[in-house]
Parts: C-alpha cells; structure tokens; sequence
C-alpha cells in the first residue's frame, strides 16, 4: 500500500515538476530576452527595416530603445541543445538586460572592449563555457537558417545570480551586426525593444508606418503560455490518474484491514470506545500510511522528476517553441502540492472504511456470510449507481462548454461507473461460468468461480480496481494507436512530393528559414522533375496570436487536403485561393471559433491588418497552433517576399526518389546547409516526432499500470490471505498442494480475464472521450478512431498477467503451508 | 507394560505403533506423544481423554495425515499414513477420512450443500449415488429443508450436524472427531454424540474422537486417557 501511495505521489511530483519547470524556463528565457522592455515593436513576418530604428531615435520619438535580433542556433560543440543568440546594440541595451556593462560590471572591460570592437565576436556566460571546455579566444561554429559562420568568443559573462545564470546557460549574446550576419538578416531587425510611459504609446504607434506594430512586451508571452497550458492541464490530469488508482488501491487495503479486525472493533464497543475513537483510530492510521506514503513518493518523485523535466521539455519543443533553459530547479510547491495530494487522497479513500468500522455494533459482529449477502445488495445497488455514474459522464460530456476540467470529470464518472457496475457483471458472468469451468478445469473449475461470487465483498473491489488500470491503458493505447494511424493517413495524402528540401530547424515545427534563392532555378531544370511545388512558411499576427502562414504555389493542394469543411467546390479552390481566400488548419478554425461557412481570419500584414476570407478547413496534426495557408502569388502580393522555405518535387515516374536525393546531397547546390530527403524519410521524420511527442503519454500509462500492478497484488494477496483459514479446511478434507496452488491461480487468472473483459467497454469510452472530446478541447485535432483487436487482446493480456503474477506469492505460500497449521489457529 | 505394549501394537484395522512426536519450544524440545502404541478393529468406536495440551489433538492430526510423525507407525487397513509424501498422505486423507471439528470450521461462504459435497467433488463421487447419499444424509440430519441456508443462518448444533454429515459423506474409513462437542451446550452435545455413533456404526466405519468430557466418552467402545505421551486405558 506504502508503495502505491508513494508511486502515485511521485506521478503527480514528477509531473507538476515537468510542468512548472517548463512554465518557468519559458518565464526565464522571456524576462532574458525581454528585459526591462515595457513595449516591443516589430513587424510581420519578414522583420523590421533597421532604418526604422534609426528614424525613430534620429527623430527622437523615443528616448530609450534598443534594437534586438533573436534566433536558434545550432552550435555542434554544445551538443544538441539549441542556443538563442541574442543581437544587441551593447552600447542602449544595458538599460533593457543586465548582462553587459551593468553597475556591478559583470563583464570585465577588456573583454567588453574586443566583443565591441571585432566583428564576429559572441558572448557566453561562464557556465556554459565551463561546461563545455570553452575558452576565450576559442572559435565556434554555428548554424542559423541553414547559413553556417564562425564566431570567437570575446569574453565570458558571469551571471549576476541564479535566475541569470539558468537564463544564460542557453544563451549567446551578439553585437547587433554580428547577429545579422549569422542570420542572413542583414540590413534587418526582429524588434525594437521600448520603455514606454503609458501617455507615450499612443504617440508612437502613431508615427508607425504600415505593417509594423506596437505591443506590450508580455502579450507574446501570454499567447504562448496559453497555447500551452491544454497541453499542461492533460499532463496533470494524467499525472491524478496515477493517484486516482492508488486511491482506489488505499480504498481496497483499507477496507481489508477494517474487515478482518470487525471482532475487535466489536469487542472495542463492547469494551466502551465510542464511533468516534473508533473512527479516529482508523483515520490516524492512514495518516500514518499516507505521510510515510506521501515522504517516499516525494523523494521518487524528484528522481522521477529528471527525466518528465526532459520529456515535457522536448514535446514543447517540438510542438510549441523551443526552449533553451535545460534546468530550473525543484519547485518546493510542487513538492508540498504532491505531498498534500497524498495525503489527503490517503484520508479519503479510508474514510469510508473507518465509517464502516466506527459502525459496527458492540459485541455483535457481522459474521462473514452475512457481509457476504449485505455485499450482494449491495453489488445490485451499485450497479444502479454505476449506470447512474455513467449517465452523468455523458451528460457532461454534452454540455455546451469547452472545459477541459468537464472533460476530464465526465472521464472519471465513466470510468468509476463501469468499475461500479463490474462488480454486477463479475457476479452474473461468473455464476454463469461455473459449469464452463467444471467442464475446463473439473472440480477447481467450479469451486474457484463460486468463491470468486462468494467473496464479492473483496473480490469486486480487487476486480474494479485492476479494471480501472487497465481500461485507461485501453482508453490510452487506442487514443495513441488512433492519432498515429490517423497522422499516418494524413502524411499520405499532404506529403505528395517524391523528395523535400528545407533548411534543418531546431524544432519540430515548419520549416521557417527561407531557402538559398540560386537553389530553386537549378531544381526547376533538373532531368526527371516532373514539378516543383514551393512553400513560403512564415509567422504571422492575427487576433488570436501569432500562427504560421503557408502560401503554396500549387494548384492541386485542394486534392492534398483532407477537409473538416470546405465552403466552395474543390474545382474552384485555386482560383479562390488566388483571389485572396484562405484555407485554415483544423486547430486555429476551432481556437478562433470560425467552423462554419462566411467566416473570415485578420492578418497582421506589411500593409496592416487584412481580413481573408476563410474558404475551408483542413486537417492538420503538424502543429496545435495553427496555419493559414494561402497561394503563393497572394502571399507574394501583399508581403512583397518571393523567398520559399520548402521545396518538393514531384518526380517522373521512373526516377528512383533515393537517388535523386543522393545526387542533390552531392552536388554542392549552394552554401546553405539544407535538408534533403525524400517522401519516405521526411514521413519517419514527422512520425518521430510524433513518437516523441507522446513519449510522455506512454510514460505516464505505464507508470499508471505499475501503481495498479502493485495495487493489484496487495489487494489478491490480502485476498488469499484472508482465505488462509478457508484452504486450510481444504487441505484437511483432502486438497493437494498442487490443487490448492491451481485453485488460488484459477481464482486469480478469472479475476483478470474479468477485469480485462469489463476494461475493453470501458476502456473504449476512455478512448472516445479523450479522442473526441479532450484532444479536440485541448489542441484542436480530429482523430480517426482506429479500432485494432492487438490493443484489446494486449490489454485483456496485460490484465491476465497481473493478476496471475499477483496470484504467485499467495499461491506458494498457501500450498505450501501444512494445514495442521492452519486448523491450529482456531 | 511390556506385554500390554506389545499387544496395543497388534495387527489391528488402525494401528499405531511406537509413535512419537514433539515440538520445539523456544529453546526447549516438548515431547507431546513418547512411543505411543495403539489399535483398533475394524468398525470400533474410540475415546481419548485428557486435559488439555496433553496431546489429543495432535494425536488425532496424526492419524489423519495432516500432521507427521518424529518416528513410528500408522497404518489404517494396511496402508500406511506415515511413510508418504504430503500429497500422498492428502489423498489418503481425502479418501479415507473423515473430519469433524470443535469449531465445525465449515465454509462460511458456501451453502449447506456446498459445504456437505465439497468430499464428494474432491473424491469424483459428485455423481447421482453420491448426490443422493447427501440428500439422504441432509435428510438424516433434519436440515433437507436448509439445504441453500449459509452457516452462519444455523445455530451451533445445527452446523456440527452438517459438519459431521460432511465427515461421512464420501464414505470414509474412519473418521476423526476432535471435540465435536466442545462448543456446544449438553443437550445439542448429546444429539451430536448420538447422531455421530449412529451415522460411523451405519456405515461400519471406525470413529477416533477426542474429548475433554467423560460423559461423552461413554459412547465409545473403547476409552483411553492420554498421560504423558502415552495412551492408558480407562475402559476397554
């Protein structure tokens, strides 16, 4: 029970860990790059002309500005990590950050002076060169948009405290043209950071020039922490599902322990301790569990914490934005949150118990049978109430809200209906088994079911318990199983291309960096290439944060969509395309609330906002946040860019994708270091990412089945235990050690097949509901239910596996014990 | 004593022959049963007397196989208890004994029924003889009409009626009593000790029955006390 308590514990800790450091590496990597800045101004897609900056200081509309340029680097001497460069002018930035020429001059003056005064030069802070063997003087070689540089480290900063010191550790610092360079942005700015008094704004905006805006510093942030949040809030509800099973786990173990001690609750009474004393023993004892339970699951779930820290932070990484702080250290709430969580779970599940318990009569005692039969009545009831439990799932499930925390309720009823009527369908099917078994098993055969019925009282709490466990590995296994086959369909019908050529990114999202303009003419005439497809990928503002924007100069993309909705016939798509209408991701359409035809999406644009009528909605499981797509001439038109970030060729039906993409590695194309791959490789590509993606998931269900397994051999143990006496009488009436052994393995293995048989209805449910409502709640995506018998045959295995490995121990112990031993009790 | 010694030892349908056995106690060695001889004929109805801890039960343990013996012999109708392996010494158990206990010690989760075939489906004798034999036997006892009652639903005398109907049913040899009465006020004592004389002697088996009660003793054919390890006779 301890362990169970522990592990559940260390879920959620692990968890709450993973989910706050993730929160606080963004929150730290912002306030890094961010700084002092009250304000930001920067513009669509393509970056600010640096002349702005100039005109607005030179025409002294602010006084306290600085231009900045940020972007992820590759740098193969620090491994796999991405490092954010940040450009900035040394000379106005030190009123925005604090790691250049600050008061208490971090950074001392003849390193301040080269990293001024040489070109090519970069800061690091001391942490990262220590941990990487870096000196001054020493030269890196970084990649950023595919365009491959080397840069000197001119001096080590050292992080003025903690927080700094976490925030540098991903960070390289870059006067503003060295930054340009390595980023091909020349002549270019990302933003021009402020500090704005609030009557100034409104001035300033006001001297803007189209397609360039003014925003307070944290909006972005907020944007981002609220595309995350979905993704953090199913984390955490996974992370309760751990607890919720070794709830009912402590529930189970508890209850054991009040009914075998029911005569000395008895005689207690007798004796003249009152409900109450009886009640507070009860409860003070699984506070004592539950604190002990509750310190180890703190300490695991720190241990365990590393590796969720890790998990989450590469989902994020790969679905949202990429992080460069690795470690924020153990949050001490996260700590105390687990800790109390488990404690009070503890409490609540023996509550019911201790009633129980405080209940019983002086002196008389509820003999066994007569438990027995109350449990019968009960189990009647309890399937009434479970249907009822059920019922109130699905009507949740239908309110019209979007909270996820509904979602996750009416998953909770389903799950504890079906575990409610378990006990219903155990006492039926089992009662109807007993000639099945005879005929199987012979004597064993009809003894173990009807021991099995005999005992509902124990047996059916065992039983729910190992069902609830396996139907969310059911209801999980389908959900994964669906999106991988449904992503697999989608990759068939967008990825129509033989062979893609991007510029490598850091993160699993579109490729954003514009390839070499001298690349494109050369594949154009390239033998064997039947067509060229292009896509300008680029990021842009709309009322709902900033999304990727896809202008695409094929016509046939209307064929390679798969639609939610489409508002005009699929011969009219490119021509409407053209004529400025939009098509849009599944995800935006349902975070913007535009399903549905006549609706229209604005667009922050270099000529301002633009309103683009939405012509369509397609599938989309490559990003969660979303993505306009447009035709490239539209694109072209408005953003004045004819730049392209991927490019696919469609082959002649004779040319073999792999050797094309062989020659195109060979041939030295341009300096830009770009990926090639073809169709096949670019598809395992995403689908690793996909895998990664729900490395997390996978990690927390196994985990979950741990906590059951764990829960499931305490709750057949005691089970057996309590039968001790039962098979003593066996072996004294002539059962062998063998048959006593097989009937305990009997007993047990029905208890799986049953559970696993009630876990496949209810692990289905599971899987609807996370599949149509919570996933699509939380991150937009409609799934394809993809039904295989392998889950549930791997389930109803797993449940069968457990229950047999549970029923081990009890059964050695049991046949093995001589019954003189266990006659001699009474 | 030598002669009478010899002779307890016998060829006789039940016999024990120079049986010992002890238990360690802490530190210390008890010795419960020092070469211990004993017989019985075939159909015989035996009492063992003595105050408790004395070893009655344990003696009875012995001759039902649950228990082994530190040295000896025990054999019932030639076969020999003490040599095999225990689950050997199961099956003979299963075939040929029959158990009553002072605590009855039926299932609590299984009807009367349940509980008065459990021999019969152990032994593969749960056939249309066998379910007659318990109807028949269910009858005897007065209980046909409680036949899907749970144990707990009979007063004491009642479910040491079933239990002894459950130590008969399969047709044992012998059956092994330990207290039968012990928990149960004089009057539903003298009805079980009269059911168990009439349902062992119906069926010519033989009855080994322990008991702390002299006055229950007198049922016996044969009485002995149990004094230091060893069986001395009281009436015989």
């Amino acid at each position: 029970m301890l362990f169970g308590i522990a592990l559940g514990v260390a879920v959620v800790i692990a968890i709450d860990l993973a989910n706050a450091s993730a929160s606080r590496a963004f929150e730290i990597s912002s306030e890094a790059v961010s700084g002092k800045a009250t304000h930001q101004i920067s513009a669509s897609a393509l970056g600010l002309d640096e002349s702005l900056y100039i005109d607005l200081r030179r025409q002294g509309i602010v006084d306290t500005a600085t231009p900045v340029i940020t972007e992820f680097l590759s740098i193969p001497q620090f491994g796999d990590q991405p490092i954010q460069l940040l450009g900035v002018d040394p000379f106005t930035d030190s009123a925005f950050r604090d790691f250049i020429g600050s008061a208490n001059g971090e950074l001392p003056l003849g390193q301040l002076v080269s990293f001024i005064t040489q070109p090519g030069t970069v800061l690091i802070s001391t942490g990262l060169a220590e941990r990487y063997g870096v000196a001054i003087g020493d030269r890196l070689d970084v990649a950023a948009g595919g365009l491959e540089s080397t840069v000197v480290v001119a001096g080590l900063l050292i992080p003025a405290d903690d927080i700094s010191a976490r925030a540098l550790d991903g960070m390289m610092l870059a006067d503003i043209s060295t930054a340009q360079e390595l980023t091909g942005r020349i002549g270019k700015l990302d933003r021009i950071d402020l500090i704005l008094t609030p009557n100034q704004v409104e001035s300033v905006r006001a001297q803007l020039p189209p397609g360039v805006s003014l925003e307070t510093a944290n909006a972005r942030q907020g944007a981002v922490e609220e595309m995350t949040q979905a993704f953090r809030m199913n984390l955490s509800a996974l992370s309760m599902l751990a607890l919720i099973v070794g709830l009912f786990l402590i529930y189970n173990t508890m209850t054991f322990a009040v009914v075998q001690r029911r005569p000395l609750f008895g005689i207690l009474r007798c004796l003249g301790v009152t409900r109450r004393e009886i009640f507070m023993m009860i409860m003070s004892e699984a506070l004592i569990i539950g604190v002990i339970g509750s310190l180890i699951g703190t300490g695991l779930g720190v241990l365990l914490g590393s590796q969720t820290v890790r998990m989450v932070s590469q989902t994020i990484n790969d679905l949202y934005f990429a992080t460069t702080v690795q470690t924020t250290g153990v949050a001490v709430s996260s700590l105390v949150k687990g800790g109390v969580l488990g404690i009070l779970a503890t409490l609540m599940a023996a509550a019911l118990p201790a009633i129980e318990a405080a209940a019983t009569p002086p002196w008389q005692v509820l003999s066994r049978s007569g438990l027995e039969r109350k449990a019968r009545t009960l189990v009647d009831r309890l399937g009434i109430m479970g249907a009822v439990a059920i019922l109130i799932g699905v009507v949740l499930l239908f309110l019209p809200v979007d909270n996820l925390w509904v979602g996750f309720g009416a998953t909770f009823f389903v799950v504890v209906g079906f575990a409610m009527l378990s006990a219903l369908g155990m006492a039926i099917l089992l009662t109807a088994f007993v000639p099945v078994g005879q005929k199987l098993f012979g004597l064993l055969g009809r003894i173990a079911p009807r021991s099995l019925v005999n005992s509902l009282s124990r047996t059916s709490v065992a039983v729910a318990a190992l069902m609830v466990a396996v139907s969310v590995t059911i209801g999980m296994t389908l959900m994964i199983d669906s999106f991988r086959y449904t992503v697999n369909i989608w990759l068939r019908e967008v990825l129509t291309g033989d062979v893609y050529i991007s510029v490598p990114t850091l993160n699993g999202t579109t490729p954003l960096a514009p390839i070499d303009s001298s690349v494109l003419p050369v594949l154009e005439t390239l033998p064997g290439v039947r067509q060229v497809d292009t896509l300008r990928s680029v990021r842009v503002d709309t009322r709902a944060g900033i999304v990727t924007l896809s202008a695409s100069n094929n016509p046939g993309i209307g064929q390679e969509r798969m639609f939610l909705e489409r508002y005009t016939g699929q011969e009219n798509l490119w021509a409407e395309l053209q004529a400025g209408g939009v098509l849009i991701s599944e995800p935006l359409a349902r975070r913007m609330d535009l399903v549905g035809p006549g609706n229209s999406i604005e667009v922050f644009t270099p000529k301002g906002w633009m309103t683009f009528p939405v012509i369509g909605i397609y599938y989309d499981y490559a990003t969660s946040e979303g993505i306009i797509l447009t035709a490239s001439s539209v694109y072209q038109r408005i953003w004045q860019d004819d730049q392209v970030t991927s490019i696919g060729l469609i082959l002649e039906e004779d040319i073999d994708p792999d050797l094309v993409v062989r020659s195109l590695q060979d041939v030295h194309l341009t300096d830009q270091r770009l990926l090639i791959r073809s169709n096949q490789s670019l598809r395992s590509d995403v689908l690793d990412i996909f895998e990664r993606t729900f490395a997390i998931t996978s990690a927390m269900r196994i985990l979950a089945t741990i906590v059951a397994f764990i829960g499931i051999l305490n709750s057949l143990l005691l089970l057996q235990l309590d039968h001790q006496r039962e098979y003593g009488i066996l072996r004294a009436l002539g059962m062998t050690g063998k048959q006593i052994w097989r009937l305990v393995m009997l007993e047990t293995g029905l208890m799986g097949i049953f559970a696993g048989l009630f876990a496949i209805p209810a692990g289905y449910v599971v899987a609807l509901i996370l599949i149509y409502v919570i996933n699509q709640r939380s991150f937009g995506w409609t799934i394809q239910m993809n039904l295989t018998p392998a889950v549930l045959i791997q389930a109803m295995g797993i449940s069968l596996v457990a229950a047999l490995l549970a029923g081990i121990y009890p059964a050695i112990h049991l046949s093995r014990t001589p019954a003189a031993e266990v006659i001699r009790y009474e | 004593m030598l002669d009478h010694r010899l002779d307890a030892c016998a060829g006789g349908f039940l016999q024990l022959e120079h049986v010992y056995k002890g238990y360690r106690e802490g530190e210390r060695q008890r010795s419960v049963l020092v070469d211990l001889c004993a017989h019985a004929k075939k159909g015989e109805f035996i009492a063992i007397v003595g105050k408790s801890g004395s070893g009655k039960t344990t003696l009875l343990n012995l001759i039902g196989g649950i228990d082994r013996t530190d040295a000896g012999r025990i054999t019932l109708n030639g076969i020999e208890i003490t040599g095999g392996s225990d689950d050997q010494r199961t099956l003979y158990r299963r075939r040929h004994i029959g158990f009553v206990f002072q605590f009855f010690n039926l299932f609590p989760t299984m009807t009367i029924w349940e509980n008065l075939t459990i021999p019969l489906e152990l032994n593969g004798q749960f056939d249309q003889d066998g379910v007659e034999r318990a109807g028949e036997l269910l009858a005897e006892i007065g209980l046909a009409d409680r036949k899907q009652a749970y144990p707990d639903q009979l007063s004491g005398g009642e479910q040491q009626r079933v239990a002894i109907a459950r130590a008969v049913v399969h047709q044992p040899l012998l059956v092994l009593a330990d207290e039968p009465t012990g928990n149960l006020d004089d009057d539903n004592g003298k009805i079980i000790l009269a059911l168990l004389d009439r349902l062992t002697r119906k069926a010519g088996n033989n009855l080994v029955m322990v008991t702390h009660s002299l006055e229950a003793a007198q049922f016996a054919d044969r009485v002995y006390t149990l004094v230091e390890g060893k069986l001395e006779p009281i009436k015989d």
